[in-house]
């Protein structure tokens, strides 16, 4: 079954029995509404053999196949990555406000080492390079328009460096000022990168041993197509951000990252 | 007027002397403008008011329980992720 012409992406309305009732594929909140009248009509008219199944399903069994979520960091930092195009004219209109989110984890000895050994104020480290290089190359991409299935190989980082300052430190809570820069390229013919400055601040609870706040902002230029990414009309140069900050611990807050395969966990 | 109109505006300006998007600076003075400016506005986030469940198989198990139907989101990517 797919809700309309392409990839199946849309809608669907069904019955735990594996009925279609409904579909749709579309933006439209007036065309999904009028879709669900339309199934919960056709639900009416079923019997409870007929939408139900037979017998309960087993809670467990998708254990067998969520094997990313079961990695999620419960102790360790989970950020909501936000991908924007900063201000320009020469967009689309209906493209102007798109956006999109991913997620980026860290496990708790990660996280820790975003900070220095001493925690005093003014003390200073570098945030180890291989996390640096996982948000580089995974997360400051170019999503805005779509996920992108062409993230940053290795040999494409130019340039990786978050440095952390201690700001505060006031009983458990310590405050944390980050600044850096990334670069990432690809040559020709692929021939596409993003460049950006990272500026943010971070709140860690030492008891806790976690944060409790968390702001990175990266402000840039992308260019080049991705793949999948809706780009092939507007390959820049152009100037791009993303803001990461911590996610909340709703399920929807739970997702893996796109490229959580990567991580080599 | 919102933050983000307020900077299209002055985008517009640039772009029309300078000819190309111009890459803004992210410095300390600039910082939580541009942090506001990528955040989501509420109204961006209103889908997370529905309690989605993050499978299929969670709200299978559910509505076989319940008795409902089930509204299925389907994407390329997670829909409460990236697509």
């Amino acid at each position: 079954m797919r809700a309309g012409e392409g990839l199946g992406q849309g809608q669907y309305a069904v019955t735990p029995s594996g009925e279609l009732l409904a579909s749709a594929a579309s933006a439209d909140p007036k065309d999904v509404a009028a879709m669900m009248r339309q199934g919960l009509a056709k639900w009416a008219t079923m019997s409870k053999e007929q939408r139900l199944l037979r017998q309960s399903p087993d809670p467990a069994a998708a254990e067998r196949w969520r094997k990313w979520d079961r990695l999620y960091p419960a102790d360790g930092l989970v950020l909501r990555a936000v991908c924007r195009d900063l201000p320009r004219e020469d967009v689309p209109a209906h493209l102007r406000g798109a956006w999109n989110q991913d997620f980026a984890w860290f496990r708790k000895a990660e996280a820790r080492s975003f900070l220095p050994a001493e925690l005093r104020i003014d003390t200073r480290c570098d945030v180890p390079r291989p996390l640096v290089e996982r948000l580089a190359r995974f997360h400051l991409t170019d999503f805005v328009r779509a996920l992108n299935y062409a993230w940053f190989p290795a040999e494409a980082v130019e340039r990786a460096r978050l440095i952390t300052t201690i700001t505060a430190v006031d009983g458990d809570r310590v405050g944390v000022r980050f600044q850096g820069e990334t670069r990432c390229a690809t040559p020709d013919p692929d021939g596409r990168g993003y460049e950006a400055r990272l500026l943010g601040k971070a709140t860690y609870d030492r008891k806790a041993e976690r944060f409790t706040a968390f702001e990175l902002v990266a402000v840039g230029t992308r260019w080049g197509q991705g793949n999948c990414n809706l780009r092939h009309d507007d390959p820049g140069p152009a100037p791009m951000g993303v803001v990461l900050t911590l996610a909340g611990h709703s399920p929807a807050d739970r997702i893996p990252p796109a490229h959580v395969g990567r991580y080599r966990w | 007027m919102t933050i983000r109109s307020r900077f299209a505006i002055a985008a517009a300006a640039a772009v029309a002397l300078a000819g190309a998007a111009p890459v803004p600076e992210i410095t300390d003075a600039t910082y939580a403008r541009w942090r506001d400016y990528l955040l989501p506005a509420d109204k961006d986030l209103a889908y997370k008011a529905i309690p989605w469940r993050a499978s299929f198989w969670e709200a299978v198990v559910e509505a076989q329980a319940k008795d409902k139907p089930i509204l299925l989101w389907a994407m390329n990517g997670h829909p409460l992720g990236c697509t």
